[in-house]
């Protein structure tokens, strides 16, 4: 009796192996259980808290919400992310229009840069937007010390045959990204990874992130343990009282030397449009401007108190009117409207200087009044 | 003169499929990759 031939080189195997593998590919990543989880990441340390961020974004990409009448798609880090959130805003959009049919998708990743939020918006079609909104400071179109243009959030879902504005950094990165464009598995792979460590480990200080924040000690409250949270809200009344740049820098712990507090920004003279992160979002905003939706740029809230910072101790002085001015001048260029929100808000709707308290801050009325002006209602 | 092995059989090749793309499936979600990135913690 002859010997069977061994299944393993048979080309057949190798066929089917590849059928298979399209077959759990689609299972994996189009299924509830990789795209069910709701809450934060973010106390479980840093390396799950940059792939929750992208993970959120992607599940909206790729599983999109209800269908809406109205569909509001807002690109950003975490400037954006934090006061923005989706309930937040069509709760606010909704009190100003009731029974309006909207779904605002916040799309924003933390520490993001111009070159996160194009490879974003490469996925936007799909979700067919009734409304882009762009919330951008002067600081994520350079590299500074807190981010590159792109970054590694955005590179999980970096897609495409050519080449996006920024360029990959050699050959290797190009290759993986058209592997991440043909294979969906390989491109969600981190975050099919962490939810099976999360299925086996069960980590218990995940929690929602609450749509409403009724004071900011409730917001310390979630982000900190006990004591640590009475302590920064101690710190913070005093804070209210005082109303000093001092008292705020002691609120947030003390001086983290030069330019450490906010963004550590180059000097305005060296911003032009030819540098890489102007190019990029004049890429950016080109695509925006050939889709039927429009799109508006907002200049996201700044915090006032850094007009006391006359030593320059905590930010750049002149870098924001200088990149504010350039930003217009790129949008001008696609007939894009620059909605200058840097006055928005007062110090005391800032949880430090970047960033200001969701709910609690009304950001979210000042966006919804934007978002009904830029739709025509 | 030896005589040529017989075709595997069809179930022997559909587990042999099965068990590679397993195999392919594991090692691309769990692979190590370059996964550091800053993030703001101020807040």
């Amino acid at each position: 009796m002859r010997p069977p031939a061994p299944a393993a080189t048979a080309p057949l195997t190798w066929l089917l192996a590849a059928l298979f593998l399209i077959a759990i590919d689609a299972l994996i990543t189009r299924t509830p259980p990789l795209w069910s989880k709701r809450d934060t990441w973010v106390k479980s340390g840093i390396e799950r808290g940059y792939i929750w961020q992208t993970y959120e974004v992607a599940r909206k990409l790729l599983r999109p919400r209800r269908p809406a009448a109205v569909r509001v798609e807002i690109l950003g880090n975490s400037r954006i992310e934090i006061p923005a959130g989706d309930a937040t805003v069509e709760r606010a959009l909704q009190q100003r229009q009731p029974g309006l049919d909207v779904r605002v998708d916040n799309l924003a990743i933390f520490g993001a840069h111009i070159g996160d939020l194009e490879i974003i918006s490469r996925y936007l079609e799909r979700l067919q937007p009734s409304l882009v909104v762009l919330g951008i400071t002067g600081a994520d179109l350079v590299p500074t010390s807190w981010g590159e243009l792109v970054n590694a959030t955005g590179e999980l879902l970096d897609v495409g045959w050519r080449d996006g504005p920024i360029p990959p950094a050699n050959a290797a990165a190009r290759v993986e990204r058209w592997v991440k464009t043909v294979w969906p598995l390989y491109r969600l792979r981190l975050f099919v990874r962490q939810r099976i460590l999360d299925a086996l480990s069960r980590p218990l200080s995940d929690k929602r992130l609450p749509d409403h924040f009724g004071s900011a000690q409730e917001y310390f409250d979630f982000f900190n343990d006990g004591p640590r949270a009475k302590r920064i809200g101690v710190a913070y009344e005093r804070w209210r009282r005082e109303n000093t740049l001092d008292s705020f820098v002691a609120y947030l712990g003390g001086a983290w030397g030069r330019l450490g507090m906010t963004e550590p920004v180059p000097p305005p003279e060296t911003l032009s449009l030819d540098s890489p992160g102007f190019v990029a979002l004049d890429q950016l905003l080109a695509r925006l401007a050939a889709q039927p939706y429009p799109t508006i740029v907002l200049l996201m809230p700044e915090n006032p108190l850094l007009d006391q910072d006359a030593a320059g101790s905590y930010h750049r002085a002149g870098f924001s009117d200088r990149a504010a001015a350039l930003i217009q001048q790129v949008a001008d260029r696609h007939h894009i409207r620059v909605v200058d929100g840097r006055r928005w808000m007062p110090a005391d709707r800032f949880v430090d200087f970047v960033h200001v308290f969701p709910d609690i801050s009304g950001f979210q009325d000042r966006l919804a009044d934007e978002i009904l002006h830029a739709l025509g209602s | 003169m030896p005589s040529a092995p017989e075709p595997p059989s069809f179930g022997a090749i559909i587990l042999r499929a099965l068990l590679y793309a397993l195999l392919i499936t594991l090692l691309v979600v769990f692979a190590p990759g370059s996964e550091h990135v800053f993030i703001y913690q101020g807040f």
